[in-house]
């Protein structure tokens, strides 16, 4: 498996979404985050206690950034083709295969990230094996 | 009045025919160069082509997530840049698997055929250990001059591409983890 080149830790400074404020009184009123604009809004004025708001200050290094927890940058995979480009890439980027690929094509594309030594984030979707799916059935039918 | 003059001292007919020798000189003049075509500059076509291609493939995300490579068989490191570009640059260095075994297809492309495709690549198929292939690539791309420039990354591209076919022919390893886990 291919090692990451990513020397450094990756860190996030804040996992947390920030929440609009006063969201939480109102069901129009969306968690989605807008700035608040008013004359007298105590979270716009950054009094203590208030909700925080988002600046460019908890942005991630550059270094980091777009980085996965694995150590990869991601590139979206649609067939083999595609894939061969991340042949001199394998130590910054893996593939993810995308989403409305066939399993017959899948199979080609998982078989050859292995022989170029690429990291393939979704490799086992849609290819389970046989016994595995008529496990997974057998207790739906029975429910 | 004057041309019936020049007629009369038959100096239109003189005139005429040296305008015709002059025309037939640049006609023939011409013709030379087309036969010999007019080179475009490489710099100009990649200027022309690095924002858009057809072998460009682009991954658009927020400014500094985009994704660019190239699709190009003779640009090493699939990169979009001039210095790797196949398109632009009028030598360049293809690395593949040849298909059969463990045999890797190294061509260049030739200066003098770039307006002849089918004969543009001069292609050599090595066959031998490593080592020998290694060689080989140094001794086509960097010693006799042809693109020193490339030499590092041509033989990155060949031992990404023998150790690929050197799975392809065994198998992947049991402690790679990337080992295919299809039942078949």
């Amino acid at each position: 498996m291919a090692i990451p080149l990513l020397s450094k830790k990756i860190v996030k400074k804040r996992v947390k979404k920030f929440k609009r404020p006063q969201s939480d009184r109102k069901i129009c009123v969306k968690p989605n985050w807008r700035r608040p604009k008013g004359i007298d809004s105590r979270v716009r004025r950054k009094f203590k206690g208030c909700i925080l708001m988002p600046n460019i200050g908890y942005g991630s290094d550059k270094k980091t950034r777009h980085y996965l927890p694995n150590g990869f940058k991601k590139f979206v995979v649609h067939n083999v083709a595609e894939l061969e480009l991340l042949m001199m890439h394998n130590r910054t980027y893996c593939a993810e295969i995308a989403h409305n690929i066939s399993t017959k094509k899948r199979k080609h594309i998982v078989e050859r990230a292995a022989q170029l030594d690429i990291v393939v984030t979704n490799k086992l979707a849609r290819l389970r094996s046989q016994e595995d799916e008529t496990l997974f059935e057998i207790p739906c039918c029975v429910a | 009045m004057l041309l019936g003059l020049m007629n009369a001292f038959g100096l239109r007919r003189f005139r005429s025919r040296r305008i015709e020798t002059i025309e037939r000189d640049s006609l023939h003049r011409l013709q030379i160069q087309s036969v010999q075509m007019a080179t475009v500059p490489a710099p100009l076509i990649w200027e022309i082509v690095k924002k858009n291609n057809s072998f460009l493939v682009k991954q658009f995300g927020n400014s500094t997530a985009m994704v660019q490579f190239s699709k190009e068989p003779n640009n090493l490191y699939n990169a979009n840049s001039y210095k790797h570009s196949g398109l632009a640059n009028k030598k360049s260095v293809t690395i593949q698997g040849g298909g059969k075994d463990l045999s890797v297809v190294l061509a260049t492309t030739k200066t003098k055929k770039q307006n002849k495709p089918g004969s543009l690549h001069h292609r050599s198929v090595m066959k031998k250990e490593f080592r020998k292939m290694a060689k080989v690539v140094i001794n086509q791309v960097t010693d006799n001059y042809y693109r020193p420039d490339l030499t590092q990354a041509a033989l990155a591209r060949l031992s990404a591409v023998h150790r690929s076919l050197k799975v392809a022919k065994s198998g992947a390893k049991k402690r790679n983890r990337q080992a295919v886990k299809v039942a078949k």
